[in-house]
């Protein structure tokens, strides 16, 4: 059976879709898919469980029916991390055992990483000692967005050490694909680090239109229903007071906040903030004079009949759907790999 | 020191009295000299006479003065107020323009320092100046003299008082003394009320104001004023003054404004909502007698103009009396039988004088009435002038002391008629719903006057242990603690949920055991003002896996969608099933201090905004009213099967929170919400405070 580690130099790079897209290629060839992510960080309490959505639904996608406590045997909670830093804790069996489960009659196990390589090593498993554990090699997801990137992926290659443990490089989402091609892949070539691919950025893919989250959320749209399109790639829920949001804000970009009708304070807050749409939930209405403001930032409103919580579970799902799921992304995920990533090398690198 | 000679000086001096006509200090001079039977010295350092009076140089030089009215440039006064004080004057009006009104400040203090340090009393500066006149002393630069009555007014507007005083003598309305406040540097509303209810010569005061300076100190001579007279208010600026940002649900809600309604609400004071309002009611007062009791009988010509009336005194709050069996029987006897007798009484179109004269002294000497309501519309029959004289009659033969307020409607028709009741000092309003209103202000004052004087009841407390809990959090530099303020208000006899503070899931988990489930989980963060938007509350949790799993989730959440809040941990509490919800706030006006806010939770407060508002410290007859001030209240006593809600512990409950609020001036608002409410007893449920920063 073969094997490979995707990992990634930060957060949000894309390694679930590329998991999905290798994954479900491998598949149209005949390969029997596994799929593994040990180390859940994206909660969601389904019957009286704590599963990993995103790993359940690369499941899905991938066609498995495997339990989610075995496909991520080890959920990052906050009281996992304190015991791991009191008492200390030790997760190799369970992984071991997890993964013997799962590669059962498998021909391929994708094994999806640490949200970064460096994650896990205050508890001894990082994606390098997950990867020894595992006897497996390490396809690297950078999110490129310029060539600053390439300390990052040094920098892993150094935290590696192994060469032979580092498979190579996809670069993705990448804004300037000419310079990248270059630069960075000469450069990176010669330092001894295979390219795979270049990915370009992809709006499709990570993102999702103000109108599907209307369709969504069964949302009143009342003003500026001529931006249904733009698209919307995180959300902010108004919890906290204008002063505090106004912070968190600043940092994002395409950004949607979900909050209470009547709270005009962080409305208008995520305006100056640059948002790009505004839900208010509990099907209760704005004043007029924060419509007028809306307007004139060119903001849609939609007002939702749900309280915020709901509100903001549905929107999870609707991103969260977004980012694997829907069936245009899964198969916008294959052609982008087929059409910017060299597979045959890939598979190669795997043991192919 | 009291106003009494203010008012009623034996000697004026005019500073800055001029020779120029038209200039203020001319047209003072003459206002003075019109009427003004005592001593009058001109002060003009550059004029030896001034149309025949005698003029001093300098105040030092004049024979003792009792009031000295200044009229000198701004930059100025303060020499003036120097030379004043050392020459013994205690009384000033400073009619003098140009200081905080302006921006000079500082200016303003200075001059407040040396009446300070004289001990003198000065009204202005930026004062029209004022009119007594009962001393037949015009100290004003307002053209003409006031009729003289029982009204006593004050305002902060001096435009409005020029305006009022050339209305109120083209109507014929009488005043005691009329007074423009200007920039209240010294004597304030509090001065005025305090001067007003010691004078025996006016019945009813009227303010016009657009601030109060001393929120606290107002409420209290208010509150004894009103058991002697009424005072009426109107208070410009409805709308939000106070500049400080508000973050919880009762500091959104009361608005200074609710402030003070709360305050005038609390001394008794009537606040009318336009100055045309005030006058309504200050002419019932004037001329008529307080009733002494709560029914209304209205007589009328015509079926509209009584309903009107009527439906005016129902929405008030004051109730449309049945007449004795004797009334009645008067009443057919003397009125066609068409005629409706009972009230509204209806004499009919055709009615001559003779069929009001009957109807009214019928109505008057029924023991359920306290109060008349008179109505004309001009039909062919109608003798405005002979129904005028016959109402005047009937009042002045009547042995009741009854008010009567009467509405000749019309305009050229009624004009005689209106002149006859003016003069007999019965008040005649253009129309019905005017003067039932004004009569339901008489009522409400009668209930004003006779209120009991009750002082918020105390209790026992732990307060150090509050003072504890608060001086941690300012440690910490949290200046919004939540629940884990609760058990602060357990110190104060108020019952809280039953509930435990865990830092970590096993601690969460043995808190949840020892308080048996099921149980409640809740984020502790003071950067989450809305917790339940981020998951950040859960209920109904009925193990100790579940807790472990709500634990984690909820710390996911909580990272996840604000990440930077720091969290000092969970609360566990016990779940409490039924009850009602209901809000408790306060907000601190920095005027009037804590304002109490009471309302029932969610959709009532958040939308229909359906509260009360009172200033603490309340008394228990406080938070009845409060209780029953919402417009919710039916639904405490329980409708539609619902069981009642225990009303006796919302009342405690508020009378403690009360105090709490008084006892720590450092907390700028707090919201309980909510306070669940049972068949018996309640429980504080979360809380929600600000610090003083």
């Amino acid at each position: 059976m073969k094997s490979i580690l995707i990992g990634s130099c930060e957060g949000y790079s894309g390694k679930s879709a590329i998991c999905v897209g290798i994954g479900r290629i491998l598949r149209k060839k005949g390969l029997k898919i596994g799929y593994m992510k040990p180390f859940g960080n994206q909660f969601r309490e389904i019957g009286s469980r704590l599963v990993d959505d995103d790993a359940r639904n690369i499941s899905i996608a991938l066609g498995l029916t495997d339990p989610p406590e075995t496909v991520t045997p080890v959920m990052l909670t906050d009281d996992f991390y304190r015991r791991a830093l009191t008492e200390g804790v030790d997760v190799k069996d369970d992984i071991i055992d997890a993964y013997r489960k799962l590669s059962e009659g498998k021909d391929v196990m994708i094994i999806e990483g640490n949200e970064d390589l460096a994650g896990g090593i205050m508890y001894g498993m990082s994606d390098i000692e997950l990867a020894n554990l595992l006897q497996t090699r390490i396809l690297l997801v950078s999110r490129y967005q310029g060539v600053q990137e390439i300390d990052n992926i040094l920098n892993d290659q150094r935290m590696i050490s192994d060469p032979e443990l580092l498979a190579g490089v996809i670069l993705n989402e990448v804004v300037d694909q000419k310079k990248a091609a270059d630069l960075a892949l000469p450069f990176l070539e010669k330092r001894g680090i295979t390219v795979f691919g270049i990915i370009p950025r992809d709006p499709v893919l990570k993102s999702v239109s103000i109108g599907d989250i209307a369709d969504a959320l069964g949302g009143k749209m009342l003003i500026r229903e001529d931006m249904r399109d733009v698209l919307v790639e995180h959300f902010f829920v108004g919890a906290m007071e204008a002063i505090t949001a106004l912070r968190y804000f600043r940092r994002a970009r395409n950004f949607a906040l979900i909050t209470g009708g009547d709270r005009a304070d962080i409305q208008l807050a995520a305006l100056e903030a640059g948002t790009k749409c505004i839900i208010l939930t509990g099907n209760l209405y704005p004043s007029s004079a924060m419509l007028g403001a809306a307007e004139e930032h060119g903001v849609p409103v939609m007002v939702v009949s749900e309280d915020t919580m709901s509100t903001v579970e549905n929107m999870e799902t609707i991103m969260g759907r977004a980012r694997i799921l829907g069936k245009e992304k899964m198969s916008r995920i294959e052609e982008l790999l087929t059409e910017y990533v060299d597979m045959e090398a890939l598979e190669g690198a795997i043991g192919f | 020191m009291m106003l009494e000679r203010f008012f009623n000086p034996g000697s004026v001096a005019v500073i800055g009295a001029s020779r120029e006509k038209g200039k203020v200090g001319r047209v003072v001079l003459e206002n003075v000299r019109e009427r003004f039977r005592g001593a009058i010295y001109p002060v003009n350092p550059g004029a030896d006479e001034i149309d025949g009076m005698r003029c001093y140089p300098d105040i030092s030089s004049t024979p003792p003065v009792d009031l000295a009215i200044i009229v000198v440039p701004a930059k100025i006064v303060p020499d003036v107020l120097e030379e004043c004080g050392t020459k013994g004057i205690t009384n000033v009006v400073i009619i003098s323009a140009g200081f905080r009104e302006a921006g000079a400040v500082e200016l303003e203090t200075r001059c407040v320092d040396i009446i300070r340090r004289y001990g003198m009393r000065a009204l202005g500066p930026n004062s029209l100046g004022f009119i007594d006149t009962r001393s037949s002393l015009n100290a004003s630069f307002a053209s003409g003299m006031a009729i003289e009555g029982n009204i006593g007014l004050a305002s902060q507007s001096g435009a409005l008082c020029t305006a009022i005083l050339d209305w109120s003598t083209s109507r014929g309305i009488g005043f005691s003394t009329f007074i423009s406040l200007g920039n209240k540097a010294d004597i304030n509303e509090n001065d005025i009320i305090t001067a007003l209810t010691a004078d025996e010569g006016t019945n009813v005061i009227l303010l016009y104001l657009e601030g109060i300076k001393y929120g606290r100190k107002f409420m209290e001579i208010a509150g004894s004023a009103t058991y002697q007279k009424p005072i009426i208010v109107v208070k410009a600026g409805r709308t939000r003054s106070g500049a400080r940002a508000v973050s919880s649900h009762t500091g959104t809600l009361a608005g200074s404004d609710a402030a003070y309604d709360a305050a005038f609400n609390q001394s008794g004071v009537i606040r009318a909502e336009s100055v045309e309002e005030m006058f309504d009611y200050a002419l019932a007062f004037s001329y008529q007698k307080v009733p002494s009791g709560s029914g209304v009988a209205i007589i009328t010509n015509a079926g509209g103009p009584g309903v009107l009336a009527a439906d005016t005194c129902e929405s008030l709050g004051v109730t449309i009396t049945s007449f004795e069996q004797r009334t009645i029987e008067a009443l057919r006897s003397s009125l066609p039988a068409a005629a409706n007798i009972y009230n509204p009484v209806d004499v009919l179109g055709d009615a001559r004088p003779d069929r009001y004269k009957s109807a009214i002294e019928a109505v008057i000497n029924d023991d359920n009435v306290s109060g008349i309501i008179v109505l004309a519309s001009p039909q062919a029959m109608t003798d405005m002038k002979r129904i005028a004289e016959i109402i005047v009659e009937v009042s002045h033969t009547s042995a009741s002391s009854k008010p009567i307020l009467v509405s000749l409607m019309g305009g050229e028709l009624t004009q005689e008629g209106g002149r006859i009741l003016s003069m007999n000092r019965i008040p005649n309003y253009e129309f019905p719903e005017r003067a039932a209103r004004a009569m339901c202000m008489m009522i409400r004052y009668a209930g004003i006057a006779a209120r009991t004087c009750a002082n918020p009841p105390d209790f026992d407390v732990d307060r150090q242990f509050v003072k504890d809990v608060l001086n941690e959090a300012k440690e910490r530099g949290d200046r919004r603690p939540g629940v884990e303020c609760l058990s602060a208000l357990e110190k104060y006899g108020i019952s809280v949920a039953d509930s435990a503070i865990a830092i970590t899931r096993e601690e969460a988990v043995a808190a949840a055991d020892s308080i048996g489930y099921p149980v409640v989980m809740k984020i502790m963060s003071s950067e989450i003002s809305h917790k339940t938007d981020v998951g950040g509350v859960r209920t109904g949790i009925n193990d100790a896996d579940e807790v472990r799993i709500v634990y984690d989730s909820m710390m996911h959440r909580i990272h996840r969608y604000v990440p930077d809040a720091r969290i000092k941990g969970v609360l566990i509490q016990k779940m409490l099933e039924g009850g009602r919800e209901v809000i408790l706030g306060m907000n601190r006006d920095p005027q009037f201090g804590p304002v109490l806010m009471f309302g029932l939770g969610g959709i009532s407060v958040e939308v229909l905004k359906d509260v009360a508002f009172r200033i603490a410290p309340i008394t228990e007859k406080d938070a009845d009213d409060m209780i029953k001030e919402i417009r919710a209240y039916p639904m405490l006593l329980g409708i539609r099967g619902e069981e009642p809600s225990d009303i006796g512990a919302i009342k405690e409950t508020l009378l403690r929170f009360s105090k709490f609020c008084t006892d720590f001036p450092e907390i700028t608002e707090i919201d309980i919400n909510p306070l669940l409410v049972f068949k018996k007893g309640c429980a504080a449920v979360d809380i929600r405070l600000t610090l003083e920063e």
